[in-house]
């Protein structure tokens, strides 16, 4: 599907899109398949544009908000995940969503200090975050390649 | 499959125990299959979309909710449903034995942490004997 048909979408062809991506990226992540980021990556997107269409403080406006975000996580895009939230409390979230949201964004830093021991300990999990959106937008590279 | 696999055919009278609604019987009626892999679709799986079709459906015919959307892990409910402005979350379990009671009552408990919809639904599919128990919150 072209990003153009994505973008034109109704509300009911998104939930089925989101519906479908969410139990693959789901699966994928049980399986531990390499292909789960992207999986997760394209559960918001359409989350993303089910947030653009809906009020934010729906039932669905808040479950689609709180869905990129949460789905901006698994892919393990903290930084974005972060820039999602604010944008979406500056919209007019509920309480309930917007505690909703603090939960998901402290359990997955919760998460990330088990996971990054040292880094968290010695409070450098943010400079993990700024290494990864680095190596998704340039080349930047452990070891340089060889010429 | 999961009823064939319980050793059920079709059609199968399911007994209905809703909480606060009298009970009530469902005949399940489905495309029997010649054989059945246990291969192709993991057992674990296969208990829960098999729960889920149940439950959707009998969600559906018993208070004509429709499917909105599948809802991400975290917010305690499996599906949003909707019926014209009204939301419901829905929880689904399901067991491949006969006593669906203690899977009843770990899926209440997570249903009532779901703070997205005022209407909470719990079901769970017992398949063996077939039941279908559903408890509102």
């Amino acid at each position: 599907m072209t990003e153009s048909l994505r973008s034109s979408a109704t509300e009911d062809e998104l939930d089925i899109l989101v519906s479908v991506a969410i139990r693959r990226a789901e699966v994928l992540a049980e399986e531990g398949d390499p292909g789960t980021p992207a999986a997760w990556r394209e559960v918001r997107l359409y989350e993303e544009l089910l947030s653009r269409i809906t009020a934010p403080t729906t039932v669905e406006g808040g479950v689609a908000r709180v869905g990129a975000v949460y789905a901006a996580l698994a892919a393990g895009d903290r930084l974005d995940a972060e820039e999602l939230a604010e944008k979406y409390r500056a919209e007019g979230l509920t309480d309930e969503r917007r505690a909703r949201l603090d939960t998901i964004l402290t359990e997955d830093f919760t998460r990330r200090g088990r996971r990054y021991r040292y880094l968290w300990q010695t409070g450098r999990l943010a400079a993990l975050d700024d290494w990864k959106n680095k190596s998704r937008t340039e080349t930047t590279r452990v070891f340089p390649l060889a010429a | 499959m999961a009823l064939q696999r319980a050793g059920h055919c079709s059609p199968t009278a399911a007994c209905i125990d809703h909480v606060g609604q009298p009970s009530s019987a469902a005949d399940i009626v489905w495309e029997m299959l010649s054989t059945i892999d246990p291969e192709v679709v993991p057992h674990r799986r296969l208990t829960e979309h098999a729960a889920e079709a149940i439950a959707l459906t009998y969600v559906h015919s018993w208070g004509r909710w429709s499917v909105k959307r599948v809802m991400n892990e975290g917010e305690f409910a499996d599906w949003l449903l909707a019926r014209e402005d009204d939301r419901l979350a829905l929880e689904v379990g399901g067991v491949t034995g006969t006593d669906g009671r203690a899977k009843l009552t770990q899926k209440l408990g997570q249903i009532d942490q779901c703070t997205v919809a005022q209407q909470r639904l719990a079901v769970v599919v017992a398949f063996g004997k077939p039941e279908i128990l559903a408890e509102c919150r």
